[in-house]
C-alpha cells in the first residue's frame, strides 16, 4: 500500500485519508445533545450521587437558568449511552478552549450505575480521541477537588500531569480539600490511543444481506 | 493465560500502590478507579484475556477472574 503522505514534490500528490473519529465504541455511543436531554442533564447535576460532585456543588440551580447555561463556553459536549439500549449513561463536555494556544477543559460526569465499569472508559477514550483528532489541541485539562480524585487519581503522575494544585480550597464534611488541575498531552494520547481504540472497536456487523 | 501473581503486579502498577491479592478479594477493593478499570481490561486484552462486555461488572472477586482466564485457556487448547 502506498503511503500518500510520501509522495514526492514533482509528482502528483494523493490525497490524504484524514482519520475518521469514531463516536460508537463496544458497549458505548457518543451523540450530540438533543432538547429533550435537559432534564436528564439536571438530574445528573442535581441527584444523589452526581450532584454533590458536579460544578453546581450539591446546590439545586434554577432550572430554565440551568438550561440556558448549558452551552456556555462549551465546545462540544456529548451524551454518552449504552450502544445497544440507548440507555443514557453520562455526559462528556469540552469547554473553555482557548483554540490559538491549543488547550481545553474536559469534565465527565457518569451516572453511578456506570462508574467504575469499561462504560466510563470507553466514553473517555472516543471523547479525548474526538477532541485531539478534531482540533489542534496540546494538552486537555481535568480539575478535581481531592475526594473526587478517584474517578481518574490512578493515571496522575502516569498518563496525567499535575500542572496545578490549589491547596484547601473546597470544604466538605467538615474538612478543606485541594483543587488539583491535572493535563493529558496530545503527545501522551498519541502513545495511549492504538492500545486503548483496540479495545473498544465495536464488533465487526459482517458481511452486508 | 496470566496469575495472579502477574495479576498483583499490574493493578500495583496501575493503582501506584503495592496491592495484596487473594483469591478472595472483592475486585472493588483493588482501588481502581473508573479509567483504571478501562486499563486493566486494555492490559488483560493484551494479554489475551478478553472480557466479554458485561463480564467484568459482574464479577465480584478476583475468583471470578481467575475463573474466567482458566476457562478462556482450556477453551483455547488444542
Amino acid at each position: 500500500m502506498t503511503d500518500p503522505t510520501a509522495a514526492g514534490l514533482s509528482g502528483p500528490r494523493a490525497p490524504a485519508q484524514p482519520p475518521n473519529p469514531s463516536l460508537t465504541g463496544s458497549t458505548v455511543r457518543l451523540r450530540p445533545l438533543r432538547a429533550g436531554d435537559v432534564d436528564l442533564l439536571y438530574e445528573l447535576a442535581t441527584g444523589e450521587g452526581t450532584g454533590w460532585r458536579s460544578r453546581y456543588r450539591g446546590t439545586t440551580p434554577d432550572p430554565a437558568r440551568f438550561a440556558e447555561a448549558l452551552h456556555h463556553a462549551v465546545l462540544v459536549q456529548h451524551l454518552a449511552e449504552d450502544r445497544r439500549t440507548g440507555r443514557p449513561l453520562g455526559h462528556l463536555v469540552a469547554y473553555n478552549a482557548d483554540l490559538r494556544n491549543g488547550h481545553a477543559w474536559l469534565a465527565v460526569t457518569m451516572l453511578p450505575d456506570a462508574q467504575r465499569t469499561r462504560a466510563t472508559g470507553e466514553a473517555v477514550v472516543l471523547f479525548v480521541d474526538y477532541l485531539f483528532t478534531l482540533w489542534d489541541l496540546h494538552k486537555l485539562y481535568v480539575e478535581s477537588p481531592e475526594y473526587n480524585l478517584h474517578q481518574f487519581g490512578s493515571l496522575l503522575g502516569r498518563h496525567l500531569v499535575e500542572e496545578g494544585r490549589y491547596r484547601e480550597h473546597e470544604v466538605l464534611a467538615g474538612r478543606r480539600w485541594d483543587l488539583v488541575t491535572a493535563a493529558l498531552y496530545r503527545s501522551t494520547w498519541i502513545e495511549l490511543r492504538p492500545r486503548a481504540l483496540r479495545l473498544i472497536q465495536p464488533p465487526d456487523p459482517g458481511p452486508p444481506g | 493465560m496470566i496469575s495472579i501473581d502477574e495479576l498483583t503486579a499490574l493493578v500495583a502498577e496501575i493503582t501506584g500502590r503495592p496491592v495484596v491479592l487473594s483469591a478472595d478479594t472483592p475486585l472493588a477493593e483493588l482501588g481502581l478507579d473508573s479509567l483504571a478499570v478501562f486499563e486493566l481490561l486494555v492490559n488483560l486484552d493484551e494479554r489475551g484475556v478478553d472480557l466479554p462486555e458485561g463480564l467484568w461488572e459482574s464479577m465480584r472477586t478476583v475468583r471470578d477472574l481467575e475463573h474466567h482466564v482458566r476457562l478462556r485457556a482450556e477453551q483455547r487448547a488444542p
